[in-house]
């Protein structure tokens, strides 16, 4: 992304970030609340129109699409308070997701013609959910999710869409320590398994300092750093930005 | 024993019918009054069917669907004036019906929600007011008579009519009530269908959140526009059989009353559930029906005497019913608990 901005009103919530995520990259956006991270994500995701700047998603200029049309070219984006679709059942969350359905059509829809399809996105369904342990609340409704569960089925929901960039925002907050393990295991597990590049929102610092390749900072709206996370730590402006400056 | 769900609601549903048809029985009212009941019974299931795909699916206010049913009425009365077999009519009225939808749906969809129930509900009225005023195309409040009706014919001659004289009702009624039903069946297969599918899984995702099913990757306001517009389709037919079983096309039957009868069947029924529409409707016109003849005792004789008295009867009989079953008749309660 190249000079992304967004204003609300006089307040410049993203001002002229640029920032790359290399391809099966993960790189961490941390910065303190009201820094415009999770604005940022927005206008990637195409979810809100951005004021200036330019996109692009593997070579090609994405800018002003919109969020279906991105997810569809292998953006996913989960939310920083976890959106179930409360409901509907775990599996049809999951199910939902999968790209390329030939039974979302009208016609194809009342002629039956997607049943084939539909087991093998059942299928695979059924496995990511295996994969990130909620198979036994597969035909619970969503609503009924503790937090950390519904973070879990998002990133479930995410990993349907076969991604080649995952946003993440705040996959740990609110989520009890045994089971941020699990999601951080899980995260790990994908990138592994599925190859794609990560960019995370993370308020657990040491957590996002540990397992990314890369972290940016913001502050203000501007990206204030942007290094390997042994630089930092030790970064004098990004104490400041959390700190207040000395 | 454990029921599954289709059994369960076909079980709500036929009990619904009996008890209605049963307290008919028990009245003394003949085959006849009872026809007439379950035509209105049937009409408004079909109606009300669209707005159970548009509302209870998808999540979508759509306060107009009589104007839905005012296009389907008076393409037939217009078709029948401009000398247009009834076929063409008719498939006027259902291209008409769809296609309005979309222009009503192409401005307000990418809105905020209410910008939808606003701008259906100033399209019904509308709609009824030309009726009413442009006498060159729908004759005004005098209306469309004199048309066509689909097996008038067959139905008063020969078989169908000495089966109807054996059951004590007009062959013509009850033909209408058949063809009713066969259309509020099939329309229910249909969309039942549809909702069934993985277009039926999207349109329940935006009724749960719109962002989420966007950043899924669904192109969600085509998904709004098509269930908009097929959930008007079953307003036209009512709209046709309407004018069919009444003879007449005209603005007055087109009041947005109708609409909210529909929303009131709906949400009776159970909103998320297809079926809600067909319990509803057979509830709320019994208890319409039956609060027209019951004569109550005593100090409340006077809510039996006047035709506004009636509905107060039927009202509070609906708000005990709403307080009984908050989910709807054949709704799930689970859903209720999730709910936003």
């Amino acid at each position: 992304m190249r000079g992304l901005a967004k204003a609300f009103g006089g307040v410049r919530a993203v001002d002229a970030v640029d920032l790359d995520v290399g391809p099966g990259e993960m790189v961490g956006l941390i910065g303190p609340n009201g820094a415009g991270k999770t604005t940022l994500f927005d206008l990637v995701a195409g979810a809100l129109p951005a004021d200036a700047g330019s996109v692009r998603l593997r070579g090609e200029d994405v800018t002003g699409k919109p969020a279906h049309d991105l997810a569809q070219r292998g953006l996913a984006r989960t939310f920083q308070i976890a959106r179930a679709l409360a409901r509907m059942t775990v599996l049809e969350n999951v199910c939902l997701a999968a790209p390329g359905q030939h039974g979302e059509r009208v016609l194809p829809a009342m002629l039956r013609t997607w049943t084939g399809q539909e087991r093998e996105v059942e299928a695979r369904a059924r496995e990511t959910l295996e994969f990130l342990g909620l198979q036994e609340h597969a035909d619970a409704y969503a609503g009924s999710l503790s937090g950390g569960q519904r973070k879990l089925l998002e990133l479930g929901r995410a990993m349907m869409l076969k991604p080649r960039l995952m946003l993440l925002d705040e996959p740990l907050a609110g989520v009890n320590p045994v089971l941020a393990q699990r999601i951080l295991e899980r995260i790990a597990a994908i990138r592994a398994l599925q190859g794609c590049a990560f960019l995370v929102i993370e308020h657990d610092v040491e957590s996002v300092l540990r397992t990314c390749d890369r972290v940016a900072v913001m502050a203000h709206g501007k990206k204030i750093a942007d290094a390997a996370p042994d630089d930092i730590r030790v970064d004098r402006s990004v104490l400041e930005a959390y700190l207040g400056a000395a | 024993m454990k029921l599954g769900r289709d059994a369960r609601d076909g079980l709500v549903l036929l009990a619904a019918v009996l008890a209605v048809f049963g307290a008919f029985a028990a009245l003394g009212l003949g085959t006849g009054y009872m026809v007439n009941a379950g035509i209105l019974i049937a009409l408004f299931a079909l109606f009300s069917l669209g707005l159970a795909l548009q509302f209870g699916q998808a999540g979508l206010v759509n306060f107009g669907q009589v104007g839905f049913a005012a296009i389907g009425a008076y393409a037939v009365g217009i078709a029948h004036l401009q000398g247009w077999p009834m076929g063409w009519g008719v498939l006027l009225g259902l291209a008409a019906a769809a296609l309005f939808a979309a222009l009503l749906g192409i401005p307000t969809l990418r809105l905020r929600e209410d910008y939808l129930a606003i701008v259906t509900i100033g399209f019904a009225e509308i709609l009824r007011i030309v009726a009413t005023s442009e006498v060159w195309l729908t004759q005004g409040p005098l209306g469309i008579r004199g048309f066509p009706r689909p097996g008038l014919e067959w139905a008063t001659q020969g078989a169908w009519a000495s089966f109807a004289a054996r059951l004590g009702a007009n062959p013509y009624p009850l033909f209408v009530l058949a063809l009713a039903l066969l259309l509020t069946g099939l329309s229910y297969a249909a969309l039942a269908l549809l909702v069934r599918s993985p277009w039926g899984r999207v349109l329940k995702a935006i009724r749960e959140d719109e962002g989420v099913a966007e950043a899924l990757g669904k192109d969600t306001f085509r998904f709004k526009l098509q269930a908009l517009a097929i959930g008007a389709l079953p307003g036209a037919l009512f709209g046709m059989l309407f004018a069919w079983a009444y003879a007449q096309v005209v603005p007055d039957n087109f009041t947005t009353i109708n609409t909210f009868y529909a929303v009131i069947i709906v949400v009776l029924g159970g909103l998320g559930n297809l079926r809600g529409a067909l319990a509803g409707s057979v509830v709320l016109w019994g208890l319409i029906s039956l609060a027209q003849v019951v004569k109550l005792p005593g100090p409340l004789a006077f809510l039996s005497q006047a035709g506004p008295a009636q509905y107060l009867v039927v009202g509070l009989v609906l708000i005990a019913l709403m307080m009984f079953r908050p989910q709807g008749l054949v709704g799930r309660r689970e859903e209720m608990l999730f709910g936003k």
